[in-house]
């Protein structure tokens, strides 16, 4: 019973890490275990703004491994040797919690490659890699993930974000959403329901090459998409195929560096509302999630089973 | 037939029911048998109006039952906020008007109040409702009149998916374009279902 939430400001800039925070704390009753932002800030002309971890975040386990920081610091300083072996010149970097970077840096060279790469240091996990993108998730609920990383002051065109309540997987970072769709840059989604072939298709996917971080069923939707723009197919065709293609109850909410998408499968088990108007469309799981940011009475809808909307900024 | 003549002695029609939910609480007259436990008589000329902004949905539902009490038959819901389970299980002739949008499960399981809703209601609104009128202003959501078993239920705009599910009494009226009402499992169904776009 996950809530997931969506806006998307055309054609200004504003303060979407605020609106997107009211949002998803409207959202808190429908999953407290862990919350997930991907924001979309103006795109960068040049380098790319990388997101990543490098350890987990195991404060509410039983049996945790706590790393040293020794270890911590080993496995930052492995990260910055495989950037520097791959050409990728670190502008800008930055963190908010001991396991949790932000780079800005500058790279012509394979993204693919690079991402790969930097995957193969222990319990490192990219993100998101984007011009726009910044994909931020931890525990806890939606205010206290934005004050972790300073998200009050995020200015962007649009955003998604997700509340979770783990239903088959691990209460942990890599089992939460949004989920980057690795290795395209800019593309991550989020989930609401259970998929019900996820081990056929995740089966498929890996002889593909496909990588998967989690034992979450949400991640194969992000992976399924890269799959098919891979080929090259639009993102609305993809998440027609989707439709087809995936089994079970699912909501999904997709971002593009300059696209917002929802799909809803056949049977219209879960929920969404969307708000659409000239300026602003925000989708959410429940109306409430919406009513924190118009507190004024705005008309609002449902959509139908097998729909697919995508919106551009 | 012998067999049917013994079950009249076996006491199934006098037999005093015994267990919490047959218990009786009161002895109906025959006119009375008609209203429930515990109805009051209210005067829908007599006006309240209640502020939802900081009421959660049990205690905003307990103010309605205790303007109800106080004979009021009109209540105003100012500021609902698109809260869940707004409104649910009166069982009395009462005029509601909530100002404002309801989320999921408003105004179920009720049997008699005529409600107006100058908004958009969520899913599964009006869920199981007996008797009575809800007239929606706005778009409704999925799963609207599930279960209904009586009364008049009226959207102005467009329903969501699965109208009237389970349904098996009352009236559904859609003034909008869209609803639809079965249940796909598979594109290829989509021939067999009833709707209009």
């Amino acid at each position: 019973m996950c809530g997931i939430a969506g806006v998307i400001n055309r054609k200004k800039t504003v303060n979407v890490g605020e609106q997107m925070r009211l949002m998803l704390q409207g959202l808190k009753h429908r999953g407290p275990d862990s919350t997930g932002y991907a924001m979309y800030g103006t795109p960068k002309k040049k380098g790319f703004v990388m997101r990543f971890k490098i350890s987990e975040n195991e404060a509410e386990k039983v049996n945790a491994v706590i790393d040293s920081p020794e270890q911590l610091k080993d496995r930052k300083s492995q990260v910055d040797a495989i950037m520097k072996k791959h050409g990728a010149k670190v502008t800008k970097q930055s963190s908010s919690t001991p396991y949790a970077f932000r780079y800005e840096f500058d790279f012509k060279g394979d993204l693919t490659d690079l991402a790969t790469e930097i995957e193969t240091v222990e319990k490192t996990e990219i993100l998101s890699i984007g011009k726009g993108l910044e994909l931020i998730k931890d525990l806890g609920d939606a205010t206290t993930v934005a004050d972790q990383y300073g998200l009050g002051k995020f200015m962007g065109t649009h955003g998604i974000g997700h509340t979770r309540m783990a239903t088959e997987s691990d209460v942990d970072i890599k089992s939460a959403h949004p989920y980057w769709a690795f290795p395209f840059e800019d593309v991550s989604v989020v989930h609401n329901g259970q998929l019900t072939n996820y081990w056929g298709n995740r089966r498929v996917l890996e002889r593909k090459g496909y990588r998967f971080n989690s034992n979450c069923d949400s991640e194969i939707i992000a992976v399924y998409i890269a799959d098919k723009m891979a080929r090259g197919i639009e993102l609305e065709q993809a998440m027609h195929d989707s439709l087809d293609e995936l089994d079970g109850v699912f909501t999904y909410v997709v971002a593009t560096k300059d696209q917002l998408g929802m799909a809803k499968d056949y049977m219209a088990a879960k929920p969404m509302v969307i708000y659409e108007s000239k300026d602003i469309v925000a989708c959410a799981s429940e109306e409430v999630a919406i009513r924190n940011i118009f507190p004024h009475e705005i008309k609002t809808y449902d959509p139908y089973e097998a729909e697919v909307k995508v919106w551009q900024v | 037939m012998a067999g049917i003549a013994k079950k009249e002695n076996l006491a199934f029609s006098d037999e005093n029911l015994t267990g919490r939910t047959q218990q009786l609480f009161f002895n109906p007259t025959e006119e009375e048998n008609y209203t429930y436990y515990g109805n009051v008589d209210v005067d829908f000329n007599k006006r309240t109006s209640i502020d939802c902004t900081d009421l959660e949905a049990r205690d905003l539902n307990q103010k309605i039952r205790d303007a109800m009490k106080k004979g009021y038959g009109t209540v105003v819901i100012k500021n609902p906020g698109a809260k869940h389970s707004l409104g649910v299980g009166i069982l009395n002739k009462l005029n509601i008007i909530f100002e404002g949008s309801l989320g999921y499960f408003g105004i179920g399981c009720i049997d008699g109040p005529t409600v107006r809703v100058k908004g958009r209601v969520g899913w599964s609104c009006a869920e199981n409702m007996m008797a009575g009128k809800v007239l929606v202003e706005n778009n409704a959501g999925s799963c609207f009149g599930a279960a209904l078993r009586g009364g008049d239920l009226i959207v102005k705009g467009n329903a969501g998916a699965r109208t009237g599910i389970d349904m098996k009494g009352g009236t559904i009226i859609i003034g909008g374009k869209r609803w639809s009402i079965y249940w796909l499992h598979d594109a290829k169904r989509k021939n067999y279902c009833l709707r209009r776009c």
